[in-house]
């Protein structure tokens, strides 16, 4: 099957964006997901559970994510939670909503919008 | 909490396996522990957050779709206007502004017609007791064995007996009418007031304002002068001072002390009662009492009626008079004072009902018109990525808006044509209304309600789909889907014409009514006639002092400058007077079945100049005529005997006990409005006077307080434009000052005012006809104008392949007088079957009258071919060249 274009997802709503990135450092259940959510954002952004369920179901159907084997230590788990990961086509769309939104940035800073840089990449 | 969560996912996520369900559930609940450490208000909030993003369900966007309007700045999904969708609906409206005023227009005026007139029948007609205990309470009514005839309120006697089964009541209590001249005032004064028993107030859960209500003993002799006054009376005649109780006022010419003061609001049983004195049931007094029962706390009304029934035969073998008669529960209603009155009111609430259907289905047409219109640019947008929510969101607001502004207008019309339908509504409409005509919130609600949704569904189903229908074709083809729109918006227009012919008939015949009754020659010569109408108490004048009295009023009123004749009798045509009845027996004959209504004037032999109705054959009363010689209207006089001279002799009489008449002369028809139906215009005329007895008694119940009255009318002739009121009251205040006088009125006002009920009824179907007529030429004209628009291209081919501008023309016209054809045949089908529901309402013409059934449809063919004739010349002028190119 060949897989589709990584673009043509963009651009992702900011929840699903949050969700992605999330992912991208290690697999997470549910309630980690929200919680990295809330402390990557400093709380500014709250993933509600039907919100975030609504979209790891989209994400799955469209192969972005997929459930994982692994479990955590017996006396860890939680047999009702299940473990989500990227797959490889996940992290090419989160890169190119990243680059996407780096150029928007890097316009932004053009403009003056934002102001540069102090040091260099 | 849990549980209550993923009852909500299972309602709300059918489309989860419940695997993820479960999941979900898990997930909440840790977010909900984590956010409890925070504080229960922290908790709260947090689930409340979760359960509404669980309730959105499946109605949010798929979250990986690119949102398609960053930039319009109201979030998708929901249905429910940002501020950015209202400001759209207001620009929309004021860019189209005579879409937007008619349909805010139509809306107004349908609520508030509707509220109004409902309002009013509504509070006369079908409300119940507007007291606290109003629905505990029945009415007791005096059935007969038969069970077909029930006389309202039980005699006295038969009161005390029902009362004492108090196993079956918790309380049973009367009233009974009464009026009094009260002294004291500028003038001496007739007013209305009720006998009511002392626990009658209490029963319908009513308190006075000031003062108390009566004792269980008042109305006992020496316990009787007492008096409750209403509130309007405390402020005439005590300015609403807390010392008016325990003051004296003088009813016919009694001290009653005032005990108490009911509050504004109680009306009973209708508005103009002023006093209420207590009656007692212990006393025979000879009037009836009307009843209402309290059913004792534990039985129901059935179980009550079934005592009733069995107690019935005992009851009644000890009172031969009122054999087998029973009683009976009922609901309590308000009854209007009359049949007639309760029918006009029920006819103008069943067109004004029409009128809002006409409304309604107006409303619908014009959504249709206005979304069909905006096809093309729904599509477009549409099919450039706007959501199907996003414009029936659009629509819905812009009429939504419309809706708003029309309602409210429609409020403030309701509110201030209340007070002018009050103002306007003859006085017999509104006086018995038993709580204040005003503004019914649930009529409102109803009305709103109705015409919101015909506004709103009809205007926002279009939207919905149009955005479905593929855009290159509703580009392209301009008549394909809009075919099923201009049947929808054809059957609106039918409908409309066919409730117009409903109303415009049933107008019809009420204003011809009207004018036969206005045009009808009245019999007598009202020009420069006064009617004195004043009610002699019989204590102050017994009988054979009373004759002076009057003769001397009479010579007092002689004196006046102008005058030319007086004469005394019982009434004048369209006021006062008897009304006798019974089985009618002329000498000779066998007595007819059925009863006869037969009016009876009491006069003097001046009586007939003084009012200069012609005798046609005999002779008119003369002074030494015993009572039994009577004249009798032509008509009477046909039906006695066939013709006015051939009745001269004749004897009759009412009722196999009633004493024998003899025609002595025949005089003309005069009109009459004294009996309800206004079918018969018998009259008859007795003397007035017979010496060293009284006058034949005019109905005079007998009063409670043992005194009486007997109504006299004293006819003035005097010179036209004469200004004889006050004159007239001193003239007869020179002769008794204590002698209270009620109207001094123009013959001719007397006629307009026995008409006014019919003029009301007239006026009131003629504008809600024309308003519907209005409506219905409006759907017309839209709906035809539309179908030109739409077939310009086909009409300039037609043109340019030789059709003549009358071809082109016909072709429109012939379109809406079809359309209005079908309306007025649907439409007469009804009025036909409607008319009857009339014909107790209509005099002189026939409920099918055949001037009304044809008038009516050539009317609205008219108005259907002026509503074609502007489409029609639009579409005549198409240039076919220009028409052509534009496709």
């Amino acid at each position: 099957m060949p897989e589709r274009d990584p673009r043509s997802f963009l651009p992702l709503t900011p929840a699903v964006f949050h969700v992605l990135l999330a992912l991208a450092g290690g697999e997470r259940h549910g309630y980690g997901i929200i919680q990295d959510v809330t402390a990557a954002t400093g709380g500014a952004v709250t993933l509600r559970t039907g919100t975030l369920y609504t979209i790891l179901k989209r994400l799955l159907e469209e192969s972005l994510i997929v459930e994982s084997e692994r479990r955590p230590t017996p006396e860890e788990d939680d047999e009702r939670r299940r473990y989500y990961g990227l797959t490889p086509l996940g992290r090419r769309v989160a890169q190119a909503e990243a680059q996407r939104l780096d150029q928007v940035v890097g316009l932004a800073r053009s403009r003056r919008i934002l102001p540069s840089k102090a040091g260099g990449r | 909490m849990i549980r209550a969560y993923a009852w909500l996912l299972r309602m709300s996520r059918p489309d989860l396996s419940p695997e993820l369900r479960h999941e979900m559930t898990a997930t909440f609940a840790s977010v909900l522990t984590s956010a409890a450490a925070g504080g229960p208000l922290a908790a709260v909030r947090t689930a409340a957050a979760e359960c509404a993003d669980a309730a959105l369900g499946r109605f949010r966007r798929d979250p990986l779709e690119p949102p398609r309007r960053p930039a319009s700045g109201s979030r998708g999904g929901g249905l429910w206007p940002s501020l950015q969708d209202w400001r759209n609906a207001v620009r929309r409206a004021a860019a189209n502004p005579g879409y937007a005023a008619t349909v805010a227009g139509i809306l107004a005026l349908a609520i508030a017609v509707n509220t109004i007139v409902l309002s009013v029948a509504d509070a006369t007609l079908f409300r119940g007791l507007p007291y606290p205990n109003g629905p505990q309470l029945w009415d007791v009514e005096n059935v007969d064995p038969s069970g077909k005839f029930s006389s309202a309120g039980l005699a006295p006697d038969t009161f005390a007996e029902w009362r004492a089964q108090t196993e079956i009541f918790d309380a049973l209590e009367g009233w009974t009418y009464g009026t009094f001249t009260m002294l004291g005032g500028a003038e001496p004064r007739r007013i209305n007031g009720a006998y009511v028993t002392p626990g009658l107030f209490p029963a319908l859960g009513v308190e006075p304002i000031r003062g108390r209500g009566f004792d269980p003993d008042d109305g006992e002799p020496g316990r009787d002068a007492r008096v409750i006054i209403s509130e309007r009376l405390w402020q005439q005649r005590f300015g609403g001072r807390d010392d008016a109780v325990g003051q004296v006022i003088v009813l016919d010419d009694r001290a009653f002390t005032v005990v108490g003061v009911m509050p504004a609001h109680f009306r009973f049983p209708a508005s103009h009662q002023l006093v209420w004195l207590p009656a007692t049931v212990h006393r025979p007094s000879g009037s009836r009492l009307q009843g209402y029962a309290k059913i004792k706390r534990g039985l129901t009304r059935d179980a009550a009626q079934a005592r009733l029934d069995t107690l019935a035969a005992g009851l009644t073998t000890a009172k031969p008079r009122e054999d087998g008669w029973r009683i009976r529960l009922t609901p309590v209603r308000h009854t209007a004072p009359n049949a007639a009155i309760s029918r006009a009111l029920q006819v103008l609430t069943a067109a004004v009902v029409l009128v809002l259907l006409v409304a309604c289905a107006n409303l619908a047409n014009l959504g249709v018109a206005q979304a069909l219109a905006r096809r093309r640019e729904l599509a477009i947008r549409a099919a450039m990525g706007a959501t199907r929510s996003r414009l029936v969101r659009e629509l819905f607001t812009e009429h939504l808006f419309l809706a708003l502004l029309g309602g409210a207008a429609g409020l403030a019309l309701a509110v201030w044509g209340v007070q002018l339908a009050i103002a306007l509504a003859p006085a017999e409409l509104t006086v018995w209304a038993p709580s204040e005509i005003r503004i019914d919130g649930r009529i409102l609600i109803f009305t709103a309600a109705l015409t919101f949704t015909s506004a709103l569904l009809f205007g926002v189903f279009p939207a919905w789909r149009a955005s479905r229908a593929d855009a290159g074709e509703a580009l392209k083809a301009r008549t394909s889907g809009a075919l099923a729109h201009g049947r929808l918006r054809a059957g609106l227009v039918i409908v409309e014409v066919a409730l117009s012919v409903v109303l415009l008939t049933g107008a019809a015949l009420l204003i011809r009514s009207f004018v036969v009754l206005v045009q009808q020659d009245p019999g007598f010569d009202p020009r420069g006639l006064v009617s004195v109408q004043f009610e002699v108490p019989t204590d102050r004048h017994p009988a054979p002092a009373r004759r002076a009295f009057l003769e001397q009023v009479a010579a007092e009123i002689r004196r006046i400058p102008g005058v030319s004749a007086v004469s005394i009798a019982n009434g004048v045509p369209a006021s006062g007077g008897a009304i006798y009845f019974g089985e009618l027996e002329i000498d000779g004959h066998a007595p007819e079945q059925g009863e006869t209504v037969l009016p009876a004037m009491s006069v003097e032999p001046s009586y007939f100049t003084t009012l200069r109705i012609p005798i046609v054959a005999g002779r008119g009363i003369a002074a030494d005529d015993p009572l039994t010689s009577v004249v009798v209207s032509t008509s009477l006089a046909g039906r006695l005997s066939g013709s006015a001279a051939g009745a001269i002799g004749t004897r009759f009489r009412l009722a196999s006990r009633g004493p024998w008449y003899t025609v002595i002369g025949v005089a003309g028809e005069v009109r009459q409005a004294r009996t309800m139906e206004r079918k018969t215009l018998y009259e008859m005329y007795m003397p007035i006077w017979r010496p060293s007895t009284p006058p034949p008694a005019p109905p005079s119940p007998a009063r409670a307080a043992g005194r009486s009255f007997v109504s006299y009318t004293i006819a003035v002739r005097a010179g036209a434009g004469a200004t004889l009121a006050q004159d007239v009251k001193q003239a007869i205040w020179r002769v008794d000052a204590a002698q209270p006088i009620g109207d001094v009125l123009p013959a001719e006002a007397l006629l307009a005012q026995s008409l006014s009920e019919d003029r009301f009824a007239a006026v009131l179907m003629g504008a809600f006809a024309l308003l519907a007529l209005v409506l219905a030429a409006a759907g017309l004209f839209g709906v035809l104008a539309h179908l030109v628009a739409q077939r310009r291209h086909e009409i300039g081919i037609r043109m340019a392949l030789g059709a003549s501008v009358r071809d082109v023309a016909q072709l429109i016209v012939g379109r809406g007088v079809g359309m209005a054809l079908a309306g007025v045949a649907i439409g007469l089908a009804g009025s036909w079957a409607a008319a009857r529901f009339l014909a107790s309402q209509l005099y002189g013409v026939a409920p099918h009258d055949p001037l009304s059934f044809a008038g009516v449809p050539l009317v609205l063919l008219g108005v259907a071919l002026l509503a074609s004739w502007i489409p029609a010349r639009r579409a005549s002028t198409v240039d076919p060249v220009a028409a052509l190119r534009a496709e």
